[in-house]
């Protein structure tokens, strides 16, 4: 088929399907990650396809704004799949992507060469294993491969395509405080991230709520709790 | 000429319906007893029918109706009434014929309700061949519905279904032992793998992908036990089939070890279409990611897990991590989660033991720094204590929460245990 009529079948297929995305746009641009301040620091919008992801600082927001992602990659009529390696998933994980629960890193370091591979799953996020050099380019290899987003979580130094850190903002907590005046519970943090691509970095901060630890009086999950704002 | 219609007598003296269907069966493919009637139809297609009635006839005489006839048409309508008007024992009506014939026999033989056929009578039509060299439109204005169905007989149209539909053959495999019976889920599984193997070379044989399975296991007592087994989309993928029957019968508790196992594919269709590849990015990848997930599956068939959450006080108990039972790789299972990015609690998998510096507060001991695994972790903020107690019949607890903020801005979440006044560190928010 020559260039011309190949257009002309594009075209046509566009105007008949106008929310289907086309097999060469799955390719191009990012993941979204939901989140228009991050997108907007990540190179084509989003996570990169193809190629493997970093966030090198645990603990700071990057289970928060992943988790976003995969909902967003859900939302999109996509898949998404995260492997809780270490077992740490709280109470207030929200359900979107499909979790596995490797029993050793090994198993979750196997599970995400599949995944990543198998190019079913838009985003494949791999958090807490500490790979080696050797296993992340083997991952590095699966992910292009597969064509989907990879993103591991882990203090590793790896040579990932794009590498994402993230911190708090000390003075950006938001706190609500007892009728003594003493800080009761924290309402809002700040995350600070920066990205960093080859030649390349940006950085935004985003404003988070702070899911609360506390029940108060163990209500049932879906009642509404008429008896006062906390 | 595929249809042999054999007459039976009004008050049968010999077999029983179901014993002459029997009777017939042993000569001819397909039979149906049509008792009002009064008639037995034979399939003739593909055989030699002449024969085939001849054989029949034979056999019914065996049987005490040496007074039967029939007749052998392409239409059945034509054979019907060939079969009960003619005296010959054995009627012919040659292929294509039939319409010719019907037209010099009168209209009685169509057996036209009583109004209809009063009607034909007094516009002078008394023939099959009359009725049918009317207009199709002029019959259906003038005689209605009714008037329509007996015009299409007399035109030698009749395309009831004589046969019933055959039923669909799907692929089963079985196998029984008799010298030993075991419980053993690991050999039961290897014997549902060679099953399977089995059954899901037939379904790519044929075309089609099943989408349920019944399990059952034939017990050393006598008894057998049926597990029905689903698919998400319909599969003849042996490895994806496995993991389910295996989950399927991880689930079973026996009463008594198992000596044969049959697998019988109970509904099948064709596999979904690839055509949405080009458009859909989730359905493209559909295939895919079920093949990925069977894999890993393989590797730890629990790894794929399910929140399920409860209303107790203590954080750690307030979501249990299950092996989610199914999962539907189809556009549908896609939910529409709502909600911002916010930092959620994330715990480990057991509090870890700290050592604590506090200062007090308004009666409470406060944290103002921890050493965790031998760092010392100041500590900017502490909120709190929350006080929980409870489970008192079964392990009783009375902790004080403190949701606090390091130097370097993580929040996490450290607890007193009152009764042992240890402090641990639960988790921290990300």
């Amino acid at each position: 088929m020559t260039a011309a009529p190949a257009l002309d079948l594009r075209e046509l297929l566009a105007k008949r399907f106008p929310d289907a995305v086309p097999l060469p746009a799955r390719r191009d641009g990012g993941i979204s990650t939901g989140l228009a301040p991050l997108d907007r620091i990540l190179p084509n919008g989003g996570l990169p396809r193809g190629r493997p992801t970093l966030w090198s600082t645990p603990g700071a927001g990057a289970t928060a704004l992943l988790s976003q992602a995969c909902r967003a990659v859900t939302q999109a009529g996509m898949r998404a799949a995260w492997i809780d390696t270490l077992h740490q998933l709280g109470p207030g994980w929200c359900d979107g992507p499909v979790v596995f629960r490797p029993r050793t890193p090994l198993l979750a370091l196997r599970f995400a060469e599949i995944l990543a591979a198998s190019g079913g799953f838009a985003l494949v996020v791999l958090h807490g294993v500490a790979a080696d050099r050797t296993t992340f380019f083997r991952l590095s290899r699966a992910v292009h491969e597969g064509g989907g987003a990879f993103a591991m979580v882990s203090d590793a130094a790896l040579p990932a395509a794009l590498r994402l850190r993230s911190r708090y903002v000390l003075d950006r907590f938001e706190w609500a405080r007892t009728p003594f005046g003493d800080p009761a519970v924290v309402r809002q943090a700040a995350v600070a991230v920066d990205a960093t691509a080859s030649g390349w970095n940006a950085h935004t901060v985003l404003s988070l709520p702070v899911i609360s630890h506390a029940v108060r009086c163990a209500l049932p999950p879906g009642l509404a709790d008429r008896r006062g704002a906390d | 000429m595929p249809f042999v219609a054999l007459s039976l007598p009004d008050s049968p003296t010999g077999a029983a319906p179901t014993e002459l269907a029997a009777l017939l069966l042993a000569i001819a493919p397909r039979v149906a007893i049509a008792t009002e009637e009064r008639l037995a139809w034979l399939d003739g297609r593909g055989l030699d029918a002449v024969a085939l009635a001849q054989r029949a006839l034979a056999v019914l005489a065996e049987h005490a109706i040496p007074s039967s006839r029939a007749a052998i048409a392409g239409v059945p309508i034509v054979a019907a009434i060939a079969v009960r008007t003619a005296s010959d024992r054995l009627t012919q009506i040659p292929a294509g014929q039939e319409r010719a014939w019907l037209a010099s026999r009168p209209l009685t033989v169509l057996d036209p309700p009583g109004r209809l056929e009063h009607l034909l009578t007094s516009v002078g039509i008394t023939s099959c061949g009359g009725f049918a060299a009317l207009d199709h439109t002029a019959v259906e204005v003038r005689f209605g519905r009714e008037g329509l169905d007996c015009w299409h007989l007399a035109r030698a149209q009749d395309p009831r279904p004589i046969f019933g539909a055959r039923p669909r053959e799907l692929p089963t495999a079985s196998l029984d032992w008799t010298e030993f019976a075991t419980a053993d889920l690991e050999r039961l599984v290897f014997v549902l793998n060679a099953l399977l193997g089995t059954v899901c070379t037939a379904l790519t044989t044929t075309g089609l992908g099943a989408r349920a399975l019944a399990l059952t296991l034939s017990l050393e007592g006598g008894t057998q036990l049926t597990a029905p087994v689903g698919a998400a989309r319909p599969t003849a993928d042996r490895r994806t089939w496995l993991r389910l029957v295996r989950r399927a019968l991880e689930r079973i508790t026996l009463d008594d070890r198992v000596a044969g196992i049959a697998l019988q594919v109970t509904a099948a269709s064709q596999p979904p279409s690839r055509q949405g590849d080009l458009f859909d990015a989730g359905f493209a990848s559909a295939t895919a990611a079920e093949r990925a997930v069977a894999d890993v599956l393989d590797l730890q068939h629990d790894a794929m897990v399910e929140a399920r959450r409860t209303v107790d006080l203590l954080p750690e108990r307030r979501v249990r991590w299950g092996a989610e039972q199914e999962m539907s790789f189809s556009p549908a299972a896609v939910h529409d989660h709502a909600g911002d990015a916010a930092l959620a609690l994330t715990l480990l998998p057991a509090p870890r033991e700290i050592t604590v510096r506090t200062r007090p507060r308004r009666g409470f001991a406060v944290p103002v720094r921890y050493l965790d695994n031998g760092t010392a972790l100041p500590l900017r903020e502490a909120l709190g204590p929350q006080c929980l107690s409870g489970h008192q019949w079964e392990m009783a607890f009375a902790r004080e929460y403190y949701q606090a903020v390091r130097a370097d801005g993580t929040l996490v979440l450290l607890f007193r245990d009152g009764a042992r006044d240890h402090w641990y560190l639960a988790g921290w928010w990300d």
